[in-house]
C-alpha cells in the first residue's frame, strides 16, 4: 500500500472540541447480488484436486566464471645462447677459449659447488620419473601423402612483346635472370627483329629490368659466366659471338670477327666448366661447332663440322653437315658432348677421337623435327632426355636404336624440356599450348604429375635455377614467368635415386634385348634373300599381268551388279533415294 | 454562531456523493477495466482500486477521513448481500457504494467519508 498520500487541512481553534452530533444511521444495504443458476452451471466441483507441495530449500541459479586466461600454443626454438656478441657459438675454438677464461675465474669453483646438489637433485628426479614415452609403437608408419604446389611468383614483361629466345640464371648468391628476346623465324621479305635489347632482371623487381644489354644483332643465345656474374656471352643472329661485361659498358666488350664465326645464327651456346672457366663453345644451324676462349674471341680455338652422312669419298663440309640446334656438355664426360641437330638426330661427339667416325661416336635418330633440347640426367650421366616435335624421349647412350623411354605424343609441340636439377626422377616440359608440365617417371608414367597453364601464348624456354626451386619460363610474347615449386618437387626421396637407376637399367636392358632380336631377324632375312637370289628369276611380263588384272576386276564388278539387281544405273539411283 | 455554522456547512464540509461515485467508477475502470477474473491477480486488483480511489479522494482536499472497501467476486452464480450501519453526524458525513460488473466478475466499492 502506498503511504505517500498526504493531506493538509486547516482547522480553526474555535472549532476544536466541538460537540459531536452523533446520530444513528439504520443499516442499509449496500449491495445485493442474487445467485445466478446459469452462471452456476458453468462451474463444476473439481474433485480430486491436484496440488503440488514441495518442502525443499529454495535455490537459485547463478552463473559465474573465473577470470579468463588466454592460452596460446607456440613452439620454442631452443638455441644456444648467452654467448657474447663477438663469439660465434659454432666456432669451437672461440667457445672453448671463452670457457677456459671463465674457469680460471675465482668464483667459478664456488658457484659450481653451490649449484651441484640442486642439479643432482633434478637429474635424479628426472631419472626417477618416466618422462618420455613412445606412443603408437605398434602402428606402422604410413607413407606420407605427397602434396605439392606450383605457384607463379611473378611475371616479367617485355615492352615490345618479343618472343623469348634464351634465359639464363647468373651464378651468384642472389641470382638474376638474363633474358634475350628475338624472333627465330627466318626473315622472309622483311626483317623480323628491330629491337635487340636484352634484359637482366632482378627477381624481386618485375616492373623494371635491372640492366639492359645492347648487342649488335638479335641475340639468339645468352649464357652467364660461372666465374664472374658480370660477364655474359651472347650468340647473335648473324653468327657472331660476343662478350658483355656489365661492369664496363652495356654494349658488347668483345665481338668475334664475321669471317671466323658462324654463317648462320648461333643456335646453341654453352660454357665449359673447368678450373679457369674460360672456355665456351657454340653451335649453329650451319653445322659448325666452334670452341672459343673467353680471353680472346677473335679466333675460335677449335672447330668441328657435324657431318654424319658423308657420302663415300668426300670429306665433310658444310653441304653435308647437319645444323646444330642444341648442345649439351656434362662435367662427368669432359671430352664428350651431346649435340642435337636440326634434322632430328642426336650425336654423341667424342672430341678426342682420331678419325672422323670416332669423333661422331654415336648417332641417335631422335625426332622427326629439330631437336629442341638435350640434357643429361643428374641421376645417371649416361641417360639423357631430348625433346622435339611432339614428344619427349629418354635415351641411354649405349642403346642406339630407340629411346629407352618413349614419351607420349602430345597435341602441341614441346618446345623445351629440362631435368629437375635435384630431383632424380622429375623433369619439366613446356609446350606450345602455354602449359607447364611436371613429370615424374617414378610416380606417374603416362601423365604429368602436374599441369599448370602458365600463359596463353606458346611457351618457348624453361630454365630452372641451380637448386630447382625457381623455374623461369619464357613465352612467345615476351612474358617471362617465374614459378616456384613446392619442396616436394624440388628434392627427391632417399630411395628415388636407386629406383630411378633401376628403372633406367630395366628400360635399357629391354631395349638391348629388342635391339639384338631385331638384328637377329634382319640377319636371318638377309640370309634368306641371298638364298632366293640364287634361284631363277621370273621374268615378269608387265603387259600380261595388267590384262589379267583388268579382267579379274571386271569379273568381280559384274558379279556384284548381278547380285544387286538388273540394270545398274537406274536402279542404283532409286536405291540411293530410298536410303 | 449560526452564521458561522452556516458557513461551516459550506460545500467543503459536505460529503458529495456524485463526485465520489464518479471517482470510484474511474478508479475501477482504470484498474480492472477489460480483464477477466483471475484468482492470482485479485489481490493486486483490490489494492489498485482502493489506492487509486483514496488518492483521488485526498486530492479533493477536504477535511475528511475516508474508508474505502473493495470486494471482487467471481461470477459463478453465488449470491452476495452486503449491508452497513453507521453512527455519525449526518450533516457532515456520508457514504457511497458503486457496483461494477463485467462478464466474469463483480466489483463492489464502498467509500465512507467522515468529517473532521
Amino acid at each position: 500500500m502506498d503511504t505517500n498520500i498526504t493531506q493538509q487541512y486547516f482547522k480553526q481553534r474555535k472549532d476544536f472540541g466541538r460537540q459531536l452530533m452523533f446520530c444513528e444511521v439504520a443499516p442499509h444495504m449496500l449491495d445485493s447480488i442474487n445467485p445466478n443458476s446459469i452462471d452456476q452451471k458453468q462451474y463444476c466441483l473439481r474433485n480430486p484436486v491436484n496440488r503440488e507441495a514441495q518442502i525443499s530449500t529454495s535455490v537459485s541459479e547463478n552463473y559465474i566464471n573465473t577470470k579468463q586466461i588466454f592460452l596460446k600454443a607456440t613452439g620454442i626454438n631452443h638455441d644456444e645462447g648467452g654467448w657474447p656478441k663477438d663469439i660465434h657459438y659454432d666456432d669451437e675454438e672461440a667457445t672453448s677459449r671463452y670457457r677456459r677464461r671463465f674457469e680460471r675465474d675465482d668464483g667459478y669453483v664456488d658457484a659450481i659447488k653451490n649449484l651441484n646438489p640442486e642439479f643432482e637433485h633434478y637429474i635424479k628426479q628426472n631419472n626417477a620419473i618416466e618422462m618420455y614415452n613412445m606412443y603408437f609403437k605398434e602402428i606402422t608408419s604410413e607413407k606420407p601423402v605427397e602434396k605439392f604446389s606450383i605457384k607463379i611468383n611473378s611475371t616479367y614483361k617485355d615492352y615490345d612483346s618479343r618472343p623469348v629466345s634464351d634465359i639464363c640464371w647468373t651464378y651468384e648468391d642472389k641470382p638474376k635472370l638474363a633474358v634475350s628476346y628475338c624472333d627465330k623465324a627466318y626473315p622472309v621479305l622483311q626483317v623480323r627483329n628491330n629491337n635487340f635489347i636484352c634484359y637482366v632482371w632482378d627477381i624481386e623487381n618485375p616492373s623494371e629490368p635491372y640492366l639492359r644489354l645492347y648487342p649488335q644483332a638479335a641475340c639468339w643465345q645468352l649464357v652467364s659466366s660461372p666465374a664472374s656474374p658480370d660477364m655474359f656471352i651472347g650468340g647473335l643472329a648473324n653468327g657472331k659471338v660476343c662478350i658483355f661485361d656489365i661492369r664496363a659498358q652495356s654494349e658488347a666488350v668483345q665481338i668475334s670477327p664475321e669471317h671466323l664465326a658462324h654463317r648462320d645464327p648461333v643456335s646453341s651456346l654453352l660454357f665449359i666448366p673447368s678450373r679457369l672457366n674460360t672456355e665456351f663453345f657454340s653451335g649453329s644451324t650451319d653445322g659448325l661447332c666452334l670452341w672459343w676462349d673467353v680471353r680472346n674471341i677473335s679466333k675460335a680455338t677449335e672447330s668441328l663440322l657435324m657431318s654424319i652422312r658423308v657420302p663415300f669419298g668426300e670429306t665433310s663440309n658444310f653441304t653435308n653437315s647437319e645444323g646444330v640446334s642444341a648442345l649439351q656438355y656434362d662435367r662427368s664426360f669432359p671430352t664428350k658432348f651431346l649435340c642435337g641437330t636440326d634434322t632430328g638426330l642426336v650425336i654423341c661427339v667424342n672430341r678426342k677421337g682420331k678419325s672422323h667416325n670416332e669423333i661422331m661416336s654415336a648417332v641417335f635418330n631422335a625426332h622427326s623435327g629439330p631437336v629442341k633440347a638435350v640434357y643429361r640426367s643428374p641421376c645417371t650421366s649416361k641417360v639423357f632426355i631430348t625433346c622435339g616435335d611432339w614428344k619427349v624421349n629418354v635415351w641411354n647412350e649405349d642403346v642406339r636404336s630407340s629411346p629407352i623411354i618413349t614419351g607420349m605424343p602430345h597435341q602441341y609441340q614441346i618446345n623445351d624440356v629440362v631435368w629437375a636439377p635435384k630431383r632424380y626422377s622429375g623433369y619439366m616440359s613446356v609446350s606450345s599450348d602455354g602449359k607447364f608440365r611436371y613429370w615424374d617417371l617414378l610416380r606417374k608414367y603416362q601423365d604429368p604429375l602436374a599441369v599448370m597453364p602458365v600463359s596463353q601464348h606458346a611457351l618457348l624456354k624453361i630454365k630452372p635455377n641451380e637448386d630447382g626451386q625457381f623455374v623461369a619460363i619464357g613465352d612467345s610474347k615476351g612474358l617471362l614467368n617465374l614459378l616456384s615449386l613446392s619442396e616436394l618437387l624440388v628434392i627427391s626421396d632417399e630411395s628415388d635415386k636407386q629406383l630411378m637407376n633401376q628403372t633406367f637399367d630395366r628400360e635399357t636392358r629391354r631395349e638391348h634385348i629388342l635391339e639384338t632380336r631385331v638384328k637377329e631377324i634382319r640377319v636371318k632375312l638377309k640370309a634368306e634373300e641371298e638364298k632366293k637370289d640364287d634361284t631363277e628369276v621370273d621374268v615378269v611380263n608387265e603387259d600380261t599381268l595388267l590384262a589379267s588384272m583388268e579382267e579379274e576386276y571386271r569379273r568381280i564388278v559384274s558379279d556384284e551388279w548381278r547380285k544387286i539387281g538388273t540394270t545398274p544405273i537406274m536402279r542404283d539411283v532409286k536405291k540411293m533415294r530410298k536410303r | 454562531m449560526d452564521v458561522k455554522e452556516c458557513n461551516d456547512l459550506a460545500e467543503e464540509n459536505q460529503f458529495i456523493v456524485d463526485d465520489v461515485s464518479k471517482i470510484i467508477k474511474e478508479a475501477i475502470e482504470n484498474s480492472i477495466g477489460g480483464t477477466a477474473y483471475q484468482h492470482n491477480k485479485v489481490n493486486q486488483w483490490t489494492s489498485a482500486v482502493v489506492e487509486s480511489c483514496l488518492g483521488q479522494l485526498t486530492k479533493l482536499q477536504k477535511p475528511y477521513k475516508y474508508i474505502v472497501t473493495c470486494t471482487i467476486m467471481q461470477k459463478n452464480g453465488a449470491g452476495l448481500h452486503t449491508a452497513s450501519s453507521c453512527f455519525w453526524d449526518n450533516n457532515t458525513d456520508g457514504s457511497c457504494t458503486v457496483r461494477w460488473e463485467n462478464k466474469t466478475m463483480y466489483c463492489i466499492v464502498s467509500v465512507f467519508g467522515l468529517g473532521i
